[in-house]
């Protein structure tokens, strides 16, 4: 081992006590940033996971205008020629076809307004989990009169599994009101108020049926292989799918609160770092001139014997990269244990809006690879810039204050 | 300069003011060393031989007069020039604690060389001879924490020896040693001056050490008060 380094190891053992308590403080503060940067990554991306898994889709095409005025004319352009492009494009794993309808739902006891989907029950398990929510019968399994609602909407219209309900919506082609009767075939329970008050899902084909859109559809539900695709506005998905009177979104664009939550999230990790960095520069520069002030003698020592002034700093900035570096070890590993007891446990915040979107999941930390190089790296070279400062200290200490008592 | 004066220093003088309160602790000292005197300069506390060491050292500088070295001027370097000439061309000795705890006996002595980019073979030469001739060559892999006082002396010395520089400026090398250890210690360091013609100059109150010295200078209220030769 080098000399100095040696030198350096050895010094920062004299006092174990002292050497293990700042490395805690200062491994603390590193882990601290990780268990934040991981809970935090692991809640968006869950929350992410839970607006586009549940039912939302990454990606979503509708005609341009439909999403603002919610015309049933408004159907997407060429949709049956878009499904089948859709099933040769390499980017994405699932799609689904949709109508959706503003519609008014009534049983014998009571009405309500609901937002009416058509879906295509197999297609749709590629893009959503609907099916998985469906607590009380099934997911639009039996004939075309089958219609699921959510426990709450199924509570205010007071029926249950096999009671009849009546739809009414308007009709594309002219605006007529079209009325339908359906059978309570599934009640879902999504964990979601807004989900299970105002949500009703009927099959496509009868939906098409009933408002007379023939083989179109509103809405084309989008999963690619590779989530990040979502958030790649650089791909030429948007451009080709989009066209002159589609219009093809991803989630930033469809959920703009979640994707200026996760900027916040970015500063907000920032912010962190910056306090965490002010704890560390006080702990390592606390440490490093108590052990200096303790060795003044010694460091007269040093200089009188020949030690230059820039070795004289490089002496203590080794003693502070030994510090740095069993810092790093105890931050990465209390943070890793940390993050990952959490992540098998999980944070139970379900029911709870964040960002527009209603958590369903626990929240668990995720674990990214810069969270084990980079802090650690940034904690050490950090640590090193502090330790300048009793460096020149010690670099410009007079030998002969140094050693009062001798020479 | 006198080819053979290892140190000369002409009207020196060191004044330190604290506050409006000036202390002359040395007054114009002019003092010639020659190589391979064995000297003491001795006096009673306040005398002025520690200013006078730290300023012959260049650890110290002077307010006024002239101090040479080796035939350097000591007053225009600067602090790495200094520090350089202290490393090639003086060895100390202090009166204790003078050791790095946290390297060993081998390590010590090796430390200057080091500084002084010898190669790691020569080093390794060097170091265990000086031990051999100070007695210490099975306590190489010591700590200081785990020798004697008078053993951790001898590190020292052979720590201010081992790169032979011009002369060594030992403070009260036997202030914290018993007198046995102390005498056994200036032996030492009389037979290496002997044998190697190597040059000493101690500060002390300690009778012992006057005794034994080949040339001993006094100083009272910062001045030389005597300067014997044996």
């Amino acid at each position: 081992m080098n000399f100095y380094l040696k030198m350096a190891w050895r010094n920062s053992m004299r006092n174990k006590r002292r050497t293990f308590l700042a490395s805690l403080a200062v491994g603390l503060g590193l882990a601290a940033l990780i268990f934040t940067d991981g809970l935090t990554i692991g809640m968006l991306d869950g929350i992410i996971d839970t607006a586009t898994g549940t039912f939302m889709g990454q990606a979503q095409i509708h005609r341009k205008g439909f999403r603002d005025a919610m015309d049933p004319d408004l159907v997407v352009e060429d949709g049956p020629a878009l499904l089948g492009r859709m099933a040769s494009e390499p980017l994405v794993r699932a799609f689904a076809p949709r109508t959706v309808s503003f519609a008014m739902i009534a049983s014998p006891s009571n009405s309500g307004s609901v937002m009416l989907y058509g879906l295509d029950p197999e297609a749709e398990r590629g893009v959503s989990r609907l099916d998985r929510m469906v607590k009380e019968g099934d997911f639009l399994a039996g004939d075309g009169y089958a219609i699921v609602i959510g426990a709450a909407l199924a509570d205010t219209l007071e029926v249950g599994l096999g009671d009849k309900v009546v739809i009414t919506a308007a009709s594309a082609g002219g605006g007529d009101l079209a009325q339908g009767m359906f059978r309570v075939g599934g009640i879902m329970k999504s964990g979601s108020r807004a989900m299970d008050s105002n949500l009703a899902f009927v099959r496509i084909d009868r939906a098409r049926e009933l408002f007379n859109l023939g083989e179109n559809f509103h809405e084309l539900a989008v999963a690619f292989r590779d989530v990040k695709n979502a958030e790649d506005a650089s791909l030429p998905f948007w451009k080709e799918y989009g066209g002159a009177d589609n219009q093809a979104e991803g989630w930033p664009e469809l959920v703009p609160e979640l994707a200026a939550a996760r900027g916040m999230s970015a500063f907000g990790i920032l912010i962190t770092a910056v306090i965490l960095s002010g704890i560390v520069a006080l702990g390592v520069t606390n440490t490093l001139f108590m052990s200096l002030y303790e060795r003044m003698f010694e460091f007269g020592v040093l200089r009188a014997v020949g030690t230059r002034p820039l070795r004289m700093a490089l002496i203590i900035v080794g003693e502070a990269a030994v510090l740095a570096v069993i810092s790093a070890a105890a931050g990465v590993f209390i943070g890793w244990l940390s993050s990952h007891l959490t992540a098998v446990h999980g944070l139970d915040y379900s029911g709870i809006d964040y960002a527009g979107v209603t958590i369903l999941e626990p929240l668990r930390p995720r674990f990214r690879a810069l969270q084990f190089w980079l802090y650690p790296s940034a904690l050490f070279i950090f640590t090193l810039i502090v330790s300048l400062y009793p460096a020149v200290y010690a670099a410009r200490m007079n030998p002969v204050e140094a050693m009062r008592k001798s020479l | 300069m006198e080819k053979d004066l290892v140190i000369e220093t002409r009207g020196v003088t060191r004044t330190y003011v604290t506050g409006e309160v000036k202390v002359h602790a040395l007054h114009p000292v002019d003092l010639a060393v020659r190589r391979g005197e064995f000297t003491a300069v001795a006096g009673p506390s306040g005398s002025g031989k520690t200013t006078l060491l730290n300023i012959v050292s260049g650890l110290d500088t002077p307010s006024s007069g002239k101090v040479k070295l080796a035939g350097r001027e000591m007053s225009a370097m600067t602090q790495a020039e200094l520090s350089d000439f202290r490393r090639d061309h003086i060895g100390f000795i202090f009166q204790a604690y003078n050791l790095i705890p946290v390297l060993t006996v081998e390590e010590n002595v090796e430390y200057i060389m080091l500084l002084r980019g010898v190669p790691a073979g020569e080093r390794a030469a060097r170091v265990k001879r000086m031990l051999d001739e100070v007695g210490l060559s099975g306590k190489k892999g010591r700590f200081p924490s785990q020798l004697s006082g008078g053993q951790q002396q001898r590190v020292a010395i052979a720590r201010a020896m081992v790169s032979e520089p011009d002369i060594i400026l030992a403070d009260e090398p036997t202030a914290n040693l018993d007198s046995a250890t102390g005498s056994a210690l200036m032996d030492m360091m009389r037979d290496l001056n002997e044998k190697r013609g190597m040059t000493f100059l101690f500060s002390t109150h300690d009778r012992m050490i006057m005794e034994k010295s080949t040339r001993l200078v006094t100083l009272k209220d910062g001045r030389i008060d005597s300067d014997t030769k044996k």
